[in-house]
């Protein structure tokens, strides 16, 4: 069975996903920011980072332009994941 | 950490191996959140619509009238100067038969991250990469790049570093102008060449279109080049539809811009 936690985080992240494709880019990416110092190693933001780029982004096979939003979310989750051994207030 | 890096390898080779891959999978999902909005959207529209004062509805009804009666007015003039424009590029061998599609825009900027356009139309509507979006046939706002089943992804002439090459209608002067994004455009052009607040920026061999409208000019005494301001005359973020030339007959004539381009330097030399 799925524990509260899981069921939870799944539930953040169809509604995160809904968001990401009916929201502006910059309005879902505060909640991503919310949701990723929340929880403990948000991976599910490379997955958004990729849709973004996949949706949006025009496909370029030796390219990097096109993959802002991976490149970004992958920097925020390095990026958080230092931050958060560095607060006090942060106790997971 | 190491599953991050990982993760970004491997979208990085996916692309290397199947670039288009993504995109449809991503696209098909996608495509449905974007109708239902547009449906719920409209709905809501009307909805609202119902709470509206009589006396409001009437103002903006003779706003509108008064507006549509100008247009009317321009129109004559403008349809005119088009047949007349028409028969001369015919005389000189440049036949222009348009085949203008009604798409509708799924996704606009600010949602779309790249200043790019999702369309309702793709390769089953005949769309293909490099044909023309156009705004009531005379605004050019873009190109398509990508074609899928049912949709297609254009990318707007001002999309953040796309250069293109275009000319001051007024004067013929060449102007490389650089995309800013969400519409606006930047150019950079020697002081002594004339430019003005409200000129428009054609693509060359193509006056009958629109790129962009100049807003503001920056003139810095220290420097010798002036900055020039343009952006869309359409606000991109409201449009619902636009139309893509399927033909592609609106092909942008080099040898005009060049000429062009010869002309204006052998004048400013003259000068």
């Amino acid at each position: 069975m799925i524990d509260n936690n899981s069921l939870i985080r799944i539930i953040i992240f169809v509604v995160l996903f809904c968001f990401l494709n009916l929201l502006p880019w910059w309005l879902v990416s505060v909640f991503l920011l919310a949701v990723v110092m929340y929880y403990d190693q948000y991976y599910e933001l490379l997955f958004f980072g990729v849709w973004l780029d996949a949706l949006y982004a025009v496909p370029d096979r030796f390219s990097i332009s096109g993959h802002s939003f991976l490149l970004a979310s992958a920097a925020v989750l390095i990026i958080v994941f230092f931050i958060k051994k560095r607060l006090l207030w942060y106790s997971r | 950490m190491l599953i991050v890096v990982a993760c970004v390898f491997f979208v990085f080779l996916l692309q290397v191996i199947a670039p288009r891959l993504l995109p449809s999978i991503a696209r098909t999902v996608a495509i449905p959140f974007w109708k239902t909005e547009s449906f719920v959207v409209t709905k809501f529209d009307r909805f609202f619509g119902y709470f509206r004062t009589k006396g409001s509805l009437m103002s903006e009804n003779n706003l509108f009238r008064l507006e549509l009666e100008d247009a009317h007015n321009r129109l004559l003039a403008l349809e005119i100067l088009e047949k007349e424009n028409i028969e001369l590029k015919e005389m000189i061998g440049r036949k222009l038969e348009r085949t203008e599609l009604s798409t509708f825009v799924l996704a606009r900027p600010p949602r779309t991250v790249y200043d790019t356009f999702v369309l309702d139309v793709g390769k089953n509507g005949n769309v293909k990469a490099g044909d023309k979006v156009l705004v009531s046939g005379t605004i050019w706002l873009g190109e398509i790049r990508e074609t899928y089943g049912d949709s297609s992804l254009a990318k707007l002439l001002s999309s953040p570093g796309e250069k293109r090459e275009l000319l001051v209608a007024r004067t013929n002067t060449p102007v490389t102008i650089v995309g800013a994004g969400n519409g606006n455009f930047r150019a950079e052009i020697p002081r002594g060449v004339s430019v003005n607040i409200g000129d428009v920026l054609v693509p060359p061999g193509l006056k009958e279109m629109v790129v962009a409208k100049i807003y503001d000019i920056e003139l810095n005494p220290e420097d010798s080049f002036q900055k020039i301001y343009a952006r869309a005359p359409i606000n991109i973020q409201t449009l619902i539809s636009v139309d893509v030339d399927i033909n592609n007959v609106l092909k942008i004539d080099d040898k005009i811009l060049q000429a062009t381009s010869k002309a204006t330097t052998s004048k400013n030399t003259k000068k």
